[in-house]
């Protein structure tokens, strides 16, 4: 009996055991394509469905609108404003990400007593809930009975202790503050990667004699920089998901003007009357995350073809 | 009946190359069959070929003549131990032992007693208790051939198995593996590019490049009558001399010496594509110092460098042949111009370095090849393997007649 | 012998210090800065602990711990955080590791494609999802439910948990799922007998990341549960403050109950931030 490659052709190099039977491959695969048909295409058509619809949170007696709520969308200078307040917000952690970030990951790399302490300091407020760090703001910048202003009055300084949360400027200010402080992950990534480079360029210029901020800028600034990359896509992408942050501090006030995407699509949302107008800016808000996440992907593919 | 029996065995990866090609052998029960060949000839796919862990693109393989390609391996009745060992690191010696007859469904109490037979015949019954990551390689080794053996197969695989080892534990577990080999008397398929390893312990040594077999033989009778040029020059260390010669009238000369018939040589218009007639070979330890009897044939030389090596000398002579390059089974160089024979003589002679020599060696020990196929037209014929070899005085007095 | 090896540890210490400063100076004022920026981050928790005391001390806590607040206790929160955490790790190691294991393992055509369409997902905003995850919720009768929201959850963790499987799976050599083949095991018992095992680490990275997440999360509980009784502690930073915010008296219970609060959270990531922060860093650093 001839044994014939399996439907003629070439054989491809697949290896028997790595070959799944129809049945592995519905043991193995089956609960996570389930869970996408339902959770993401699913979702997401649904989502496409009701933006081009005028319905509640009940889901009943819909009217189709067509690129209404769309038209009303880009329309809405709040609805722009979130995008550009995500977009400020975003470039705002970045840049401390690049800055003060790095300056920490590297003083703390460079070996401190206590760095363990240290480290944990900076990192914990990212892994704490996110609405409870901005319940703590809330309450310290509050006007009347909150720690910042009642210290400043005891130091005397009166004149300082301002409205924080209701001067919108002041209040935008306290949300970039906010996005600068939970600076966790992206320490937590260049401290990782600090741990795996590679020191002899360093090491040659300390013996030159250069000092610790030369060689942080010049140095080991540029070798950092597929940690850059990965700092930058995924402060973009938190920022996407920064709801919290504004929901628990200022709401997305005063009248608007500290509105993130995140907390414009919640209102519409739960409000529970114009979800078909909230789903169009849902819509919008996926199809830049899904983008980013492309490029983050394509940037990993690359990195990792070069190795 | 052939314990595993493969026929025009073929692998292609890319559908273009093929990683073996057109494998046609037998494994007699009970017969320890080495693969043979340097880095990328395609043992490993031929193994895992026969194992089941890649398909076979076409070609016949049964095992106990039962036709097994589109078979899964774990229904072919053949265990194998991996280069990495592939111990599993959270179970115990025992429970890794005892994990193939587990998925066997063998009932607990033959298993237990299965694992502790095994166990005695590695002698890693103390260990039964500890983690793979406590062993010593040499014990890993012993751990992984017990899990491979504790199931009984028919058929057993090793892929380079002592290559993780440290040359004198690699020395002690080839003997082993032997013995508990010959012991079980179990079919037994070892792919190593060692050739030592390949020699030692194999009943018979096939020997592959390019994905082509070149030649299957005992141990001996690929040593002393190679099949073609590959196996001549991959097969001995260090390895075989080649110089050119010509070929004329039937008959192939050296330095104007005839030294044997020319047989399919002529017929096939030798040298037409390297410029070489006839290629012959000469293995270094049938080169002996001293002047040429009747049946030998006559160099003069230089000693233009000596390697010691304790018990034996290397010596690299420069003699007045036409020299060739053979990389690979192929010349790719004819008439390289002055050569450098490597005679290997026994017991320390630095003495010789930069003295002019005096070569003789067997006709009868000259093996001629087809410089345009490879293929072996002479073979090795003569010099029975037990006639001493020249003695040092025979060599110190064949090195004062040359001075003279 | 003690005390070499202890002066060699010592001098090995500070080559690795001395790698960025050429003087003594230069590492003061680092560590100057570096302190006073750690500093800068505690405030708003000292803070937090500072306003808590007000008024009434240290009975702002025990009222919050003891007292019933708004038809739910602190105690009853925590434990519905956790339900709700335990729920959501178990569905996204058991979904992400099988795909994982099959992503790693597995060969067939469209593979890498059906990998990168999994990967696309990675980062969708919570908030851009709730209509139709209200939608399916209800649909699968499982508002007012942990199951509800911890599936909600996961829909969101699986990206990064097929990830961080896939590459560990990747790192574990094919020879080991070889061998078990050839030793009889199906894939199946191949993945539960060999490969979860191996898996350890990974595991207790995805685990441990996908309670913190969830201990974090606020939106699914708040849009999913509107029964009193389930709140989780996330979401009671904000039901909370209807019952204790209401006069300037109450404001040393309020920020108790944050202080509070925090602690379901804080337990988890101290007790495992050694798998937190491999598994963070392995998903974002992947090359
Ligand atoms: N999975 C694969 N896909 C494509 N080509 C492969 C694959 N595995 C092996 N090859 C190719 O097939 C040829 C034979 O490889 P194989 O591993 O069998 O060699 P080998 O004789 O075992 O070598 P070594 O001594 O280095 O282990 C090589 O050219 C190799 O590059
Ligand atoms: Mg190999």
């Amino acid at each position: 009996m001839r044994s014939s490659p399996a439907a003629g052709g070439p054989d491809v190099g697949r290896r028997l055991t790595r070959r799944p039977g129809i049945g592995a491959f519905a043991i193995f695969f089956g609960p996570l394509i389930a869970f996408y048909a339902v959770f993401y295409f699913f979702s997401v058509g649904f989502l496409i469905r009701t933006s081009f619809q005028k319905v509640s949170l009940s889901f009943r007696d819909a009217t189709n609108v067509g690129l209404e709520n769309y038209r009303l969308l880009i329309d809405d200078p709040r609805f722009i404003d979130a995008v550009r307040n995500n977009l400020v917000f975003a470039g705002v952690a970045i840049v401390a990400a690049m800055t003060i970030g790095f300056f920490i990951s590297v003083a703390l790399w460079s070996g401190v007593r206590g760095r363990a302490l240290l480290y944990a300091v900076f990192l914990l407020p990212t892994l704490m809930p996110i609405a409870l760090i901005a319940a703590v703001f809330r309450t310290m910048l509050e006007s009347r009975f909150g720690s910042i202003n009642e210290f400043l009055r005891g130091v005397g300084l009166d004149a300082l202790a301002q409205r924080w949360l209701i001067d919108p400027d002041l209040a935008y200010g306290v949300i970039m503050v906010m996005f600068v402080y939970l600076i966790g992950l992206p320490i937590l990534y260049y401290t990782s990667n600090l741990s795996i480079i590679n020191t002899s360029a360093l090491e040659s210029a300390v013996l030159d004699g250069a000092n610790p901020l030369r060689l942080m800028s010049q140095i080991l600034f540029p070798i950092m920089r597929n940690t850059h990359k990965t700092v930058t896509l995924s402060t973009v992408l938190m920022s996407f998901r920064a709801f919290d942050i504004v929901f628990f501090s200022t709401g997305g006030g005063p009248a608007g003007r500290t509105e993130i995407t995140g907390t414009y699509v919640y209102n519409y949302t739960t409000s529970g009357i114009k979800v078909g107008f909230g789903s169009a800016a849902a819509v919008l808000v996926l199809l830049v995350s899904l983008i980013v996440s492309a490029v983050q992907l394509r940037i990993y593919r690359s990195a990792g073809a070069q190795r | 009946m052939p314990s595993l029996a493969l026929e025009g065995l073929t692998k292609s990866y890319d559908g273009a190359t093929e990683a073996v090609s057109k494998v046609t052998l037998t494994v007699a029960d009970g017969e320890f069959l080495v693969l043979l060949g340097p880095s990328g000839c395609g043992k490993s796919t031929l193994l895992r070929m026969i194992a089941g862990l890649e398909t076979v693109t076409s070609g016949e393989l049964s095992i106990d003549g039962r036709s097994v390609a589109n078979v899964h391996p774990r229904d072919r009745d053949i265990a194998m131990v991996f280069q990495n060992y592939a111990l599993y690191p959270h179970m115990t010696v025992r429970k890794n032992l005892a994990y193939p007859l587990k998925l066997g469904g063998v009932p607990k109490s033959e298993r237990n007693a299965r694992v502790e037979q095994t166990a005695a015949l590695l002698e890693i019954d103390s260990e039964l208790e500890r983690r793979p990551g406590s062993l010593s390689g040499g014990q890993r080794q012993r751990v992984a051939m017990g899990r491979a053996l504790v199931r009984e197969p028919s058929v057993f695989l090793m892929d380079e198995p002592l290559s993780n080892l440290d040359a004198r534990l690699r020395m002690q577990m080839r003997s082993e593996i032997s013995q508990i080999q010959r012991r079980l008397a179990i079919t037994t398929v070892y792919v190593t590019h060692d050739q030592v390893e390949a020699m030692t312990m194999a009943d018979r040594v096939v020997v592959m490049n390019k994905g082509r077999v070149q030649q299957i033989g005992e141990p001996t009778e690929v040593y002393e009558h190679p099949a073609n040029l590959f196996v001549a020059g991959f097969i001995g260390s260090p390895p075989m001399n080649f110089f050119g010669a010509r070929c004329a009238g039937g008959v192939v000369t050296v330095a104007g010496r005839e030294i044997a018939p020319a047989g399919t040589l002529e017929a096939d218009s030798a040298g037409s594509v390297t410029g070489v007639e006839a290629v012959v070979g000469v293995r270094p330890e049938q080169i002996q110092f001293g002047a040429a009897g009747p049946d030998e044939l006559a160099m003069a030389g230089k000693v233009a460098a000596v390697e010691t090596l304790g018990a034996e000398t290397l010596c690299h002579v420069q003699v007045d042949l036409p020299g060739v390059t053979v990389e690979a089974g192929e010349v790719t160089q004819g008439d390289a111009g002055a050569n450098s024979l490597l005679v290997r003589t026994p017991g320390n002679r630095s003495d010789l370095s930069g003295q002019d020599a005096e070569l003789r060696v067997a006709v009868g020990s000259l093996h001629v090849f087809d410089p345009s196929t490879g293929k072996t037209v002479v073979s090795r014929h003569g010099t029975p393997r037990d006639e001493p070899r020249g003695s040092e005085a025979e060599n110190r007095r064949g090195l004062e007649d040359s001075q003279t | 012998m003690m005390r070499l090896t202890g002066r060699r540890r010592a001098a090995a210490g500070r080559d690795s210090e001395d790698r960025l400063y050429r003087s003594r100076l230069d590492r003061t004022i680092m560590t100057t800065l570096l302190i006073a920026m750690a500093v800068l981050w505690l405030v708003p928790i000292a803070s937090a602990i500072d306003r808590a005391l007000v008024f009434n001390g240290w009975r702002n806590f025990s009222e919050v711990i003891t007292g019933d607040i708004g038809g739910i206790t602190l105690w009853q929160t925590y434990w519905n955080s956790f339900a709700i955490a335990a729920l959501h790790a178990v569905m996204v190691i058991a979904v992400s590791s099988l795909a994982g294991y099959g992503f790693a393992k597995f060969e067939f055509r469209g593979k890498e494609l059906m990998y990168y369409v999994t990967l696309v997902f990675l980062a969708v905003p919570a908030t851009s999802v709730l209509v139709p995850l209200f939608f399916i919720t209800r649909e699968l009768d499982l508002r007012d439910t942990y199951l509800g929201v911890a599936m909600a959850e996961a829909s969101l963790t699986m990206p990064f948990g097929v990830l961080l499987m896939r590459n560990f799976a990747d790192t574990i050599p094919d020879t080991y799922i070889e061998a078990a083949s050839m030793d009889g095991a199906s894939h199946l018992r191949t993945f539960s007998g060999v490969f979860l095992p191996m898996s350890r680490p990974a595991l207790l990275s995805l685990g441990s990341l996908s309670v913190m997440w969830s201990l974090q999360d606020f939106l699914f509980p708040a849009l999913l549960l509107s029964d009193h009784g389930k709140t989780t502690a996330a979401q009671a930073v904000f039901r909370f403050k209807e019952y204790l915010a209401v006069t300037p008296d109450d404001i040393g219970k309020y920020n108790a109950s944050l202080v509070l609060l925090a602690v379901p959270a804080l337990v988890v990531v101290v007790a495992s931030l050694r798998f937190i922060t491999r598994g963070l860093a392995a998903g974002g650093i992947k090359e």
